[in-house]
């Protein structure tokens, strides 16, 4: 019942599918499933069949040993042909199987290679196991090469050489970031009101140009920048173009006190400014002497607004005893102003003058100190001129 | 008895373990393929309402995240034949499917179709203490019942409880909580050779996989394959493997006889490979292409090249027609399908009420079978194909993947054994203390 094709000439086969790759084991074999039946496939194949070379083996007899004679290509596995399709089967049309063309002799399956076994090996499987194993998995990921990093890092580092050129490096890297042009500051620029305080603050900062950012800590500078008396305020910035700015706010000095040691301007707060070599460098400003004078500036400036009508005069206010007040006028006159309730005498002091030219007169002293006892000392002149004039008996004499 | 008692229980308490942990194998060893599925438990808590699903039996608890196929190696009858091969193809598809998951599995419940299953029906009779049925009674009257004579070496596969009777009425599924006076239950008890499964047991654990249940394949074909009215009216599952043909009954929803038969694809494969002198692999190849049960007068027209490999110009260039092949197959299809008819008649399958055949397996895939099967079995044949069950690729939802599919919903949902019911309290009554010791492990 077999029907036999000896037609030399005959075509070989098309296949079907490409072969298993040599070596590898696939199930289900895909040759083995059957194929899925197509609605409309009529008749076999469609489509152009590949033009076949058969190559003219004697054009090429006999082959130089240098090249080597192409070897053949290895025999297609056979390969049943398709099954017909039911359309093709309903039209007739009697199959016929496409004859194959018979593999070479000799060239069977002995060079073919074996197939390999697609079972892992126990130790393949129980590898895998424990890869999947989640603990095993997730040391080997992260905390294997986290190990062997610090292992190598720490066996690299436990060599002082090592060690000494790393932080060698390291210092190299910093430096030269450092050193980078918009880093670099070259010139300072002090803006103050006064140019000796600009002066004195430049210097006290004694910077040493060019240097880094990273090399200037503005905290520190501006302390010692509002380490000056005269420096109420400080700040500092570095600017673009490489300059370290330093802007000043000067205290503004309202008095100048006399001490033991000299002159010092002070502001209205009391703290010092500075020192004044004479007391004509600023005859504008008041003058306070007397110890612990600064502590109570306040009251000073409230009582020289106060004898602002008798300016003129004024010579300077003293404290005595870090207590109470003396207003200090020309021709050595003194109003002894009490401890408390200081600007309400010398109020009255004025409205005493105001209306009967007090201190004009030849007092030396008025003695407020007690104010329900307010006293006056008169010049011995004056005493004098008074006793004279007082009458030496009792009772009214006109003169 | 008691031995196995104590292994059944402590596979089922493994399955309980590993299904807390979410993860969990199921493997079909058969004679043409091992399959093995990897079940996800807990991933859901169902079908969406409104989606259209159903309850699908409860399937949907769990999600098949895993699944490795190959052909089977040293099986012959459902049976290890060469343990070292089946244990590369055990492992071959442990690998795959756990490759596919990306997590390892360490507990599997295994089906297989070898071993000489027997079925026995027992019943047992007990009066009940109190005057409502307690777990504690059910526990007894399942202990009542009489273990027949298994033969050596044989154990006891599946006791499952199919029906209770509670004084003169019958048909009880749950008689818990009903007041009566005697208690009665029937049995079904499936035996098989102790020694097959020690070694399929054996091959697993060779592959560091710890067995957590065992089924028949004839109850978990029958599961997958059948719907639930046909578990419900009566209705035979036949899977017909490659090594042997399982046959089992459900009625009521419970198998009440399962059966093997020694024969199968791979006998249609040797005939083939015998009658035209041709490999085993071309048998193979040309029956699932070409084969058949029914010749027509096209077939004589269809010719298939039967090539071999011998050199012999002739022999390799024979051809033989359609028609031939079929005049090959179709002897043994109806002794395998006879020797069904006979089981089932053995079985009294004709008594049931609906007599529903359904088969399932790889056999039955062969175009023409159920033509042939309703002349031999009775009428109501259809061909079946195992549930969906999600995430089941989509090569796996053939009729030869029955059995794992079942598998999977023995694992979900598995039906009352009588090793799930705790032993009654007087068998211990005179070890004290190994009771106190239970009832501590138990609560603590
Ligand atoms: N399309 C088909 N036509 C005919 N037989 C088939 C087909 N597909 C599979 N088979 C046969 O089914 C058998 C495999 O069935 P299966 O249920 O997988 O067996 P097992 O459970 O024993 O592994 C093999 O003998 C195979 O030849
Ligand atoms: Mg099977």
């Amino acid at each position: 019942m077999s029907t036999l094709t000896r037609d030399p000439l005959a075509q070989p086969p098309l296949r079907r599918q490409a072969a298993p790759a040599a070596g590898r084991w696939e199930w289900p074999d895909p040759a083995m499933v059957p194929p899925p039946v197509q609605a409309e496939s009529a008749g076999r194949r469609a489509g152009p069949r590949p033009v076949l070379h058969w190559p003219n083996e004697l054009a090429a007899w006999p082959p130089s040993p240098e090249v080597p004679a192409a070897t053949p290509a290895a025999p297609e596995p056979m390969l049943p042909p398709e099954p017909p399709s039911i359309s093709a089967l309903e039209r007739g049309q009697p199959f016929v199987a496409p004859p194959y063309s018979p593999p070479p002799l000799h060239q069977a399956t002995s060079e073919a290679p074996r197939l390999r076994d697609p079972s892992p090996s126990r130790l393949a499987y129980r590898m895998h196991r424990l890869w999947l194993t989640p603990v095993v998995r997730h040391f080997l990921r992260l905390g294997l090469p986290a190990l062997l990093v610090l292992a190598l890092v720490g066996g690299w580092l436990a060599n002082p050489d090592n060690r000494a050129a790393f932080g060698a490096r390291v210092d190299g890297v910093v430096q030269q970031v450092q050193n980078q042009p918009m880093f670099q500051v070259g010139s300072i620029e002090v803006l103050a009101p006064t140019p000796e305080v600009a002066q004195a603050v430049e210097a006290a900062l004694g910077l040493q140009f060019p240097l880094s950012t990273f090399d200037l800590d503005l905290g520190l500078l501006r302390e010692v920048a509002e380490s000056f008396d005269a420096v109420e305020h400080a700040w500092l910035q570095v600017r673009s173009g490489g300059v370290l700015e330093v802007r000043l706010q000067e205290r503004a000095p309202a008095l100048v006190w006399r001490h033991a040691d000299g002159l010092d301007l002070i502001d209205a707060t009391g703290y010092r400014v500075a020192r004044l070599s004479s007391r004509a460098a600023r005859p504008d400003l008041p003058l306070i002497a007397g110890e612990g004078a600064p502590l109570a500036v306040a009251e000073a400036q409230l009582l020289l607004a106060a004898a602002l009508p008798i300016r003129a005069r004024i010579r300077g206010l003293v404290r005595v005893g870090m207590r109470r007040w003396d207003l200090v006028l020309d021709r050595d006159q003194r109003i002894l102003l009490p401890e408390h309730g200081a600007l309400g005498a010398l109020e009255r002091v004025l409205a005493l003058d105001a209306a009967q030219q007090l201190l004009a007169r030849d007092v030396v002293a008025i003695d407020l100190r007690n104010p329900t006892r307010p006293t006056l000392q008169l010049t011995p002149g004056a005493m004098a001129e008074l006793n004279r004039n007082r009458p030496t008996q009792p009772g009214a004499r006109r003169p | 008895m008691t031995d196995l008692y104590q292994s059944q229980r402590a596979m089922r308490n493994l399955r309980r373990a590993a299904m807390q942990r979410g993860v969990i194998a199921v493997m079909d060893v058969g004679t043409f393929k091992v399959a093995c599925l990897i079940l996800k438990f807990g991933v859901s808590e169902g079908a969406r309402a409104g989606s259209g699903v159903g309850a699908m039996a409860g399937q949907a608890a769990f999600r098949v995240i895993g699944a490795g196929t190959t052909c089977s190696r040293g099986v012959r009858f459902g049976e290890i034949a060469a343990m070292r091969e089946t244990e590369r193809a055990v492992r071959t598809a442990l690998q795959n499917a756990q490759k596919m998951a990306q997590t390892r599995v360490d507990h599997a419940i295994l089906t297989f179709s070898g071993g000489e299953v027997r079925s026995y029906g027992l019943e047992g009779i007990v009066e009940l203490d109190d005057e409502r049925v307690s777990e504690n009674d059910i526990a007894r009257v399942l202990d009542s019942c009489d273990t027949p004579d298994l033969g050596p070496g044989r154990e006891v596969l599946h006791a499952q409880p199919v029906n209770f009777l509670l004084d003169h009425r019958s048909g009880l599924a749950d008689p818990r909580g009903q007041s009566g006076r005697r208690l009665g239950c029937d049995m079904h008890l499936v035996s098989v050779d102790a020694d097959v499964v020690q070694n399929l047991v054996h091959c697993l654990k060779r592959c560091d996989v710890e067995v957590a249940g065992l089924a028949s394949t004839a109850y978990v074909a029958g599961r997958a394959a059948l719907v639930e009215d046909e578990q419900e009216l009566g209705a035979a599952a036949i899977d017909m493997g490659a090594g042997s043909t399982s046959l089992s009954i459900f009625i009521k929803g419970h198998m009440i006889f399962a059966d093997t038969l020694r024969l199968g694809g791979d006998h249609i494969t040797s005939d083939i490979a015998k009658g035209l002198t041709i490999p085993y692999s071309m048998a193979e190849r040309i029956k699932t292409f070409y084969g058949g049960v029914h010749a027509t007068g096209q077939d004589d027209r269809q010719m298939i090249e039967i090539g071999g490999d011998s050199g012999d110009w002739d022999k390799d260039r024979r051809t033989i027609s359609r028609s031939e092949l079929i005049g090959i197959m179709r002897p043994r299809v109806e002794e395998i399908l006879e020797g069904v008819r006979s089981r089932l008649d053995v079985a009294g399958f004709d008594h049931l009420p609906s007599q529903q055949i359904v088969l399932t397996g790889g056999v039955s895939q062969i175009p023409g079978l159920d033509g042939l099967a309703a002349r031999i079995l009775g009428q109501q044949v259809r061909l079946g194909r195992p549930i969906r069950v999600p995430g089941l690729p989509q090569a796996a939802t053939g009729p030869d993947y029955a059995a794992i599919v079942g598998l999977c919903q023995f694992a979900a949902n598995p039906q009352d054994e009588w090793w799930d019911f705790d032993i009654p309290a007087q068998r211990f009554a005179t070890k004290p203390l190994k009771r106190a010791l239970k009832w501590f492990r138990d609560n603590w």
